[in-house]
């Protein structure tokens, strides 16, 4: 009965299994001019509307910067207040620059307008990571607490769907199998991007599979990342303390290396792109399938966020520091042979 | 079966205030407060007082690195004193090494919970996983949270406490090769005496930016190239000293370098390492989370590097 019930699903999903040679770039990161009280830049949102328009997440001072050519406008203080921030950790930006924030510290998720003002609120329960937007302003957020990977919710906080299947601890890292129901919701942790067709990128924080999903949840692909260095980066996700070039995250009470650290979409390119627990930056195809590796160049830190401007440029920024690089292939037609 | 009964009411009886209680919510954003006068012997203390009621909850001695930078920010003489009544409200405050830590790193009113349960769910203290509470002059809650670094709580004297003067810090210059080493008031963790005599030595610092780097990775990367450390130390003939930031948690601290055998002696700052971090908001000075600092007989800087950049350049020298 089972397995007749997922065969039309699978109809429908490319899954890839056989790994392919994807080729490798290296790439240098320029410093982008600071900017000014920015402490840890945690994440980097450019503006669909208006160009050379980002939004910096800070957690530090529990803020979001809106950065302009004409100059920047602070967004939120440090607070409990209605507008107010307490250990943001996520953003979406919707088309019409309305800021949808993960305000971990207020446990809720809150609405503002692009210049501030609050819009709306709504209890961040259980306890989210990652956050999309579509067109309509709906918002996603991964909750796999609730027995699916995503939730979807309207502007006024009302649940509107649920969906995703949840991936079995065990059956990804079989020294788990004891303690599946632990490490159910750790595992299941997803950063979240929305692309230009409202289509809901899904990749495991702790582990090296992407989801694509249309707006109505329906799985279109899964990918098992198999590049090379992918068995490193599994091998340290259950090491305590991680390997030092490695960042580890304890949002469930366990702390658990991450495999992959961000999805995001680059509009230019119509590609979403991933960064690797190891610094490494994959673009994706349409359907999910690793295309091309770039590989920063850089001393000392490790990288945290990834952004793509609206002219398909990369920025990123490292783990707890306030600065922001852009990312430049070294030689754009040389590729890395190895 | 009349046994039964009278643990059922026994039970009741010690829940009471639980029961009674109109509110059992813990406390939140805007809430008004009804004044609560803790008495203690002698001493008592009140919560609602009609200053700015700064509450640090710390359980077990996690807070105790809060309690401290809350001292500290007291201290600074840069807010108005009388308008701030702070107080700490400990759970499990028994004796012991917490307990000692406590005592000697925070002068502030100290309230064990359990003598003041039912009072303080009487009057609607009720402290979930709540760790930080500022109340307003006018009794209501100005902000409430589950948790809080020294850094937050520094936010927080902005934005709500009366300044005595401008917030303007001026930015510390960073030691540099050539400045007479600072003078920083240590604490052991593990070191056998309580303060470093002198002369030629190897200083690697660990700011407290991220203190779950520092206990987890930094650490850990340290164990494992202690050796190194230490050879070199010995060729050169200066010691080598783990100076742990004051706002990182000295007693996890301790068990950290006990698991990882470290051997090297470690102490914890008690105020800010000058040079290194900012006096006032301990934001390290430079990029690096940990610094590695050569003095000389005379007590000057000969070399100074990024703990990443030492380990590279000690590992090039072998």
């Amino acid at each position: 009965m089972r397995a007749r019930s997922l065969l039309p699903v699978l109809s429908f999903v490319s899954v890839t299994v056989f790994g392919a040679e994807v080729p490798e770039y290296r790439a240098t990161l320029l410093p982008v001019a600071p900017i000014d009280g920015v402490s840890v830049v945690r994440k980097i949102v450019f503006s669909h509307s208006q160009r050379s328009t980002y939004f910096l997440l800070d957690r530090e001072t529990h803020a979001v910067r809106l950065v302009q050519s004409g100059g920047t406008r602070l967004i939120g203080d440090i607070g409990n207040a209605p507008g107010e921030l307490y250990y943001p950790f996520d953003l979406a930006v919707a088309d019409d620059d309305r800021l949808y924030i993960k305000d971990g510290g207020n446990r809720r998720i809150q609405i503002l307008g692009a210049n501030g003002h609050f819009l709306a609120e709504f209890p961040d329960l259980p306890k989210s990571e990652g956050i999309g937007v579509d067109k309509r302003g709906d918002v996603f957020i991964g909750q796999p607490a609730t027995g699916h990977l995503i939730s979807v919710y309207d502007r006024t906080g009302k649940k509107l769907a649920a969906f995703g299947e949840l991936l079995s601890p065990a059956a990804l890292y079989p020294q788990l199998k004891a303690h599946e129901t632990a490490y159910r919701t750790s595992i299941n942790r997803v950063r979240i991007a929305i692309d230009d067709e409202d289509n809901v990128w899904v990749a495991f924080i702790h582990a090296p599979i992407v989801r694509k999903y249309d707006r109505s949840g329906r799985l279109l692909a899964q990918q098992t990342l198999r590049l090379p260095g992918i068995s490193q980066l599994t091998a340290a996700v259950l090491q305590a303390p991680p390997p030092p070039r490695y960042i580890s995250q304890n949002f469930d009470g366990i702390q658990i290396t991450m495999v992959i650290r961000e999805i995001v979409f680059d509009r230019k390119a119509r590609q979403p792109l991933l960064l690797l627990g190891d610094d490494r930056i994959v673009y994706l195809s349409r359907d999910s399938a690793p295309e091309r590796i770039i590989r920063p160049e850089f001393q000392g830190g490790l990288l945290e966020t990834l952004s793509a401007d609206n002219e398909g440029t990369i920025f990123t920024s490292k783990f707890l520091s306030a600065q922001l690089f852009r990312v430049v292939l070294s030689n754009p037609g040389k590729e890395v042979r190895r | 079966m009349l046994a039964a009964i009278s643990l059922l009411a026994l039970g009741i009886w010690k829940q009471r205030d639980a029961f009674l209680s109109p509110s059992i919510v813990p406390l939140r954003y805007g809430q008004q407060i009804e004044p609560t006068t803790l008495r203690d012997g002698n001493a008592s203390v009140t919560l609602g007082s009609g200053r700015w009621d700064v509450i640090l909850i710390d359980v077990s001695g996690n807070g105790l690195q809060l309690s401290s930078y809350l001292q500290f920010l007291l201290d600074s003489g840069r807010y108005v004193r009388s308008a701030i009544n702070p107080v700490v409200l400990v759970q499990n405050d028994t004796a012991g090494p917490v307990r000692d830590e406590r005592r000697r790193r925070v002068n502030l009113p100290i309230v064990p919970i359990e003598a003041h349960e039912s009072e303080l769910i009487r009057h609607g203290f009720l402290f979930d996983d709540e760790r930080v509470v500022f109340i307003n002059p006018k009794r209501r809650v100005a902000f409430v949270a589950s948790f809080a670094r020294p850094n937050d709580l520094r936010q927080l004297f902005e934005k709500f406490i009366p300044r005595t003067q401008s917030a303007v810090e001026v930015r510390a210059a960073p030691l540099a090769v050539g400045y007479e080493m600072p003078k920083i008031s240590l604490t052991p963790l593990t070191a056998p005496t309580a303060a470093h005599a002198g002369g030629p030595a190897t200083w690697v610092v660990f700011g407290g930016k991220c203190s779950a780097c520092v206990l987890s990775s930094y650490t850990q990367l340290f164990a494992s190239r202690e050796d190194t450390f230490l050879q070199h130390a010995n060729d050169s003939g200066t010691p080598v000293y783990l100076v742990f930031s004051s706002l990182l948690p000295s007693l996890d601290l301790k068990s950290r370098l006990k698991e990882l055998h470290v051997r090297s002696p470690a102490f914890i700052a008690s105020g800010p390492v000058r040079g290194v971090e900012s006096d006032y908001s301990r934001a390290p000075l430079s990029d690096s989370d940990v610094v590695v600092i050569s003095t000389d007989a005379q007590n000057r800087v000969v070399h100074i590097d990024s703990f990443e950049a030492y380990l590279g350049a000690t590992g090039r020298r072998r």
